[in-house]
């Protein structure tokens, strides 16, 4: 297979330039196509002057919330979208305009949509693949063989694609999207609705494609999912926020752990004497420990207590690493739960 | 609080209470009833360009018609055709188009949708059964398109034909369409229940529909159909879908043929409902055990 | 560029495959489809004998006449169906499932039409194709006539194909629905059962100007039944080259709006 594209200066395959992009959006008084016609115009700016660069081989994490425009960027880089200004290469290509040609080198494995067929087994569409990209017939079988046994497919990619769980889904999904070898892989929100076994699969292949070479991009608002990554790029309101390893980013939110406790109301139970109290109410409190702490004999005691009912450990969530990064969010806002 | 003067001891007090409490329910039933009612209306009344257009592209499709049957006539010379003149055929495709308002309705789509999401089992343990719901959803849905497009419509259709309606004629009309809908409703809803088991039944609806166009005297009057296929089609109850009301209101067809349909009709409907009946209750035992 | 289109075509008959195989994994289903689809014959079949069975029909057009230009209008239509859904791909651009398929090495035309076109189109053409065959029986065809013939209904069905895909793309940026789309379908579908100078000069001219309907099956039958006419041929043909690199390239322009499900 023909390796077209040019790797930029220090690795560089992909870069992003002062990226703008903004969307037509309208607001219709009623429905239907002569309410259309007078509907108010307005624009909505999905990207303002993003840049980025990604070196060969790196994982790159886009995190941000909904509506951050982490998907608009995605979706440019894909060739799908087009910037109003600045510019995006890949692999010194326009992807817009040379999206035919860049097509060969990158797979696109989209959450919401996928690219099997539904009525058919999984290894037919592996089949279509292999027709589209050319993809020489014992290369096929080699790549086949392998992530049916990394990705624990034995069962699966035979069976009808309507009748399978979303992780075997997804799973199969990102096959098919992978068959050809390409240079940079993207991957638009891939984990929703995805069993945490299928999740982990995913990372131990997509870390061995990655040690081979292949470059990850990903779009996420699940902050668990940037564990993998070296880089993280972390987009809000179309702007992007935070630029670096993914070590810094922890940092900054330093390994907490967020705990919500139910109990039974009226107990006497001091809470602040396990962490910090972000939320409290008649019979429920939001801790925040370190991530140490959760494994320390006291709070073993503390979830032990009769008067625990239940509780839920989870890591901060999108929007406390946002408000660790920008003092002037609201504190509501930093305790609510991801959108 | 009752004071000594109180008369919520008296029997007859009690009497009148045993009396309106049923009502009372029943009323709460209909205001039920209403609630349905009123939301399909509601969500309808935001598609009123559909409407425009619905209308536009159903007057242009019998407009066509008009054209080519008065080239029809013309090349044959003739005055009528098969009993039928040329101002007849006028109204009569004006009534099918203003009459196939009713025929899209969409019961058995809103039964895939519910049955494919699920949706389903919360509207089979609402207080409205959930047969009810359809028939007021779909009633609903049809009532904007009926007063805005079929009554215009229909009045100049019977304007082309310079008919006027006497109010018996009009009482039939009434009632042959109620038995229309009745047989139509029963039969989507039949095909709505095929989406239990298959995973899209537009292909079948798609067939119910064109059967129904051709038999039921939407694509053509039934007057022209060769007599020996007209007997045949009589003895369904395909023709009160389009035909029979239409010819009734347009005086083309005798009160003994249209009786006879009505008759015919409802010795289809009947055992028609009742096997429907016994399919859908065999089915929701399907889905609520199941589980979603 | 020829290996861009023979690439093109290949991805198109290798789709084919694969569409096919999931439509018939449902063997009922798919019956179900084939016989509706089937009603898109059976219709005018049905239709035109009737009429010709209570009148002396249409003037200027014998029985088996009037069946080959209907079959003639639905194989049309029948063939853009396959190729170029409106409906599929204005819901699958609404939806964003249309992002799925840029990224594969095609033009974004052929990917819509593969994607997008519809197999139960098939039965449509083969009917009608069927119906044409036997009316031809009944029916004096000179063969060089037969050629023009074709060779406009080919044309025709290219320029209304490319008039769908133009209006798909039209109704997706400035109205973003479709409904309007297979309303007017269905109703050319109607109107195509019969020769156009049957309706006024307004909608006769609609058919052979803006709808460029007329050009896949009126214009051909009339120069398979009344003989050549170089003016019309010609013309015609022109008309229909000149409409299909319009509407391709307004389709184009009109894409580069597409800016998928979500913002």
């Amino acid at each position: 297979m023909r390796q077209i594209g040019v790797v930029m200066q220090d690795n560089v395959v992909i870069q992003v330039d002062n990226v703008n992009k903004r969307f037509k959006t309208y607001e219709t008084k009623g429905r239907g196509i002569v309410a259309s016609l007078f509907r108010k115009q307005y624009f909505k700016k999905a990207l303002t002057n993003v840049s980025f660069s990604v070196k060969g081989g790196e994982l790159a994490a886009l995190l941000g919330r909904n509506g951050s425009g982490k998907s608009t960027m995605i979706k440019i880089l894909m060739g799908i979208l087009f910037p109003d200004s600045g510019r995006a290469r890949v692999l010194g290509m326009d992807p817009w305009k040379d999206r035919i040609k860049l097509a060969s080198q990158i797979g696109v494995v989209l959450g919401a949509h996928s690219q099997l067929y539904w009525n058919l087994p999984a290894i037919d569409t592996f089949e279509f693949m292999r027709h589209i990209h050319h993809i020489p017939e014992s290369m096929f079988r080699k790549r086949l063989k392998y992530f049916v046994k990394a990705l624990n497919l034995e069962k699966v990619y035979k069976r009808q694609a309507r009748q399978l769980s979303l992780g075997e889904q997804m799973k199969c999904n990102f096959v098919a999207s992978v068959l050809h070898a390409p240079r940079i892989v993207f991957l638009d929100e891939p984990t929703i609705g995805v069993d945490l076994p299928s999740k982990l699969a995913l990372r131990k292949v997509i870390l061995e494609m990655q040690s081979q070479g292949t470059t990850f991009v990903l779009t996420t608002h699940i902050v668990e999912d940037i564990m993998i990554a070296q880089r993280v790029i972390i987009l809000d309101k179309g702007r992007k926020m935070f630029d670096g390893k993914r070590e810094e980013l922890e940092k900054l939110f330093g390994d907490k752990r967020h705990v919500d406790i139910f109990f039974t109301p009226g107990s006497r139970i001091n809470f602040s004497r396990f962490g910090r109290i972000l939320n409290s109410e008649n019979g429920f409190v939001r801790l925040e420990i370190e991530k140490e702490g959760i494994k320390s004999k006291k709070f073993m005691e503390l979830l032990g207590n009769d008067d625990i009912l239940d509780y839920k450990i989870t890591d901060p969530g999108m929007n406390y690493v946002l408000s660790k990064l920008f003092k002037s969010y609201d504190r509501r806002k930093a305790n609510k739960e991801m959108d | 609080m009752c004071s000594q003067n109180c008369l919520s001891h008296t029997t007859g007090e009690k009497q009148i209470r045993k009396w309106i409490e049923p009502m009372r329910t029943q009323f709460r039933k209909l205001e039920e009833y209403y609630a349905v009612f009123l939301a399909s209306l509601k969500s309808s009344m935001h598609y009123k360009t559909d409407i425009a257009l619905s209308l536009i592209f159903r007057i242009s499709t019998a407009l066509l018609l008009i054209f080519v049957w008065t080239v029809i006539f013309a090349s044959s010379g003739a005055n009528s055709l098969n009993g039928l003149t040329l101002p007849f055929v006028y109204a009569y495709f004006f009534l099918v188009a203003a009459m196939s308002l009713f025929i899209s309705s969409e019961v058995h789509i809103t039964m895939q949708d519910d049955i494919r999401e699920g949706t389903i089992a919360s509207s089979l343990v609402r207080p409205v059964n959930y047969i009810t719901q359809l028939v007021l959803n779909s009633f609903g849905d049809m009532f904007i398109f009926i007063i805005f497009i079929g009554i215009p419509i229909l009045i100049i259709g019977l304007l082309l034909a310079h008919v006027s309606v006497s109010p018996t004629t009009a009482l039939l009309f009434v009632g042959e369409i109620i038995l229309g809908n009745i047989f139509l409703f029963i039969l989507m809803f039949l095909i709505g229940m095929a989406a239990i088991y298959f995973t899209h039944i537009w292909g079948l609806s798609w067939v119910a529909y064109a059967v129904i166009g051709l038999l039921g005297g939407a694509v053509l009057p039934l007057n022209f159909y060769p007599s020996a296929v007209q007997n045949i089609i009589f003895l369904t109850p395909m023709p009160m879908v389009f035909y029979t009301p239409i010819s009734t209101l347009l005086g083309t067809i005798s009160m003994q043929s249209a009786a006879n349909s009505m008759i015919v009709t409802l010795l289809w409907i009947i055992p028609f409902a009742a096997l429907v009946s016994y399919l859908w209750n065999r089915a929701r035992k399907n889905i609520t055990s199941a589980g979603g | 560029m020829f290996d861009q289109i023979k690439e093109n075509i290949m991805y198109l008959l290798i789709s084919q495959k694969y569409k096919w195989l999931s439509f018939l994994t449902y063997r009922l289903q798919a019956f179900v489809w084939i016989v509706a689809s089937s009603f898109n014959v059976i219709y005018p079949l049905v239709t035109i004998t009737v009429i010709y069975s209570i009148s002396s029909g249409i003037a200027g057009w014998s029985y088996y006449q009037l069946i080959f230009l209907a079959a003639t209008a639905s194989a049309a239509m029948g063939m853009a169906w396959y190729f170029a859904d409106a409906s599929n791909i204005i819901d699958g651009l609404l939806y964003g499932s249309a992002d799925k398929i840029f990224t594969r090495p095609y033009g974004l035309l052929t990917l819509l039409m593969v994607e997008y076109g519809d197999v139960i189109a098939a039965p449509t053409i083969i009917g009608a194709i069927a119906l044409m065959a036997f009316a031809a029986l009944h029916l004096q065809l000179s063969a060089q006539l037969l050629l023009y013939y074709l060779v406009l209904l080919s044309l025709g069905t290219i320029a209304y194909a490319m008039f769908l895909l133009m209006l798909t793309a039209l109704a997706y940026k400035y109205f973003r629905r479709g409904t309007f789309i297979w309303r007017m379908v269905n109703f050319i579908g109607e109107a195509s059962n019969y020769p156009i100078s049957a309706y006024g000069f307004v909608v006769a001219g609609l058919f052979s100007t803006v709808i460029p309907i007329g050009f896949a099956y009126y214009y051909p039958s009339v120069l398979l039944f009344g003989g050549f006419n170089a003016t019309l041929f010609y013309g015609s043909a022109v008309f229909c080259i000149a409409i299909s690199v319009a509407c391709y390239k307004a389709f184009y322009l009109l894409m580069r709006s597409y800016t998928s499900a979500k913002g």
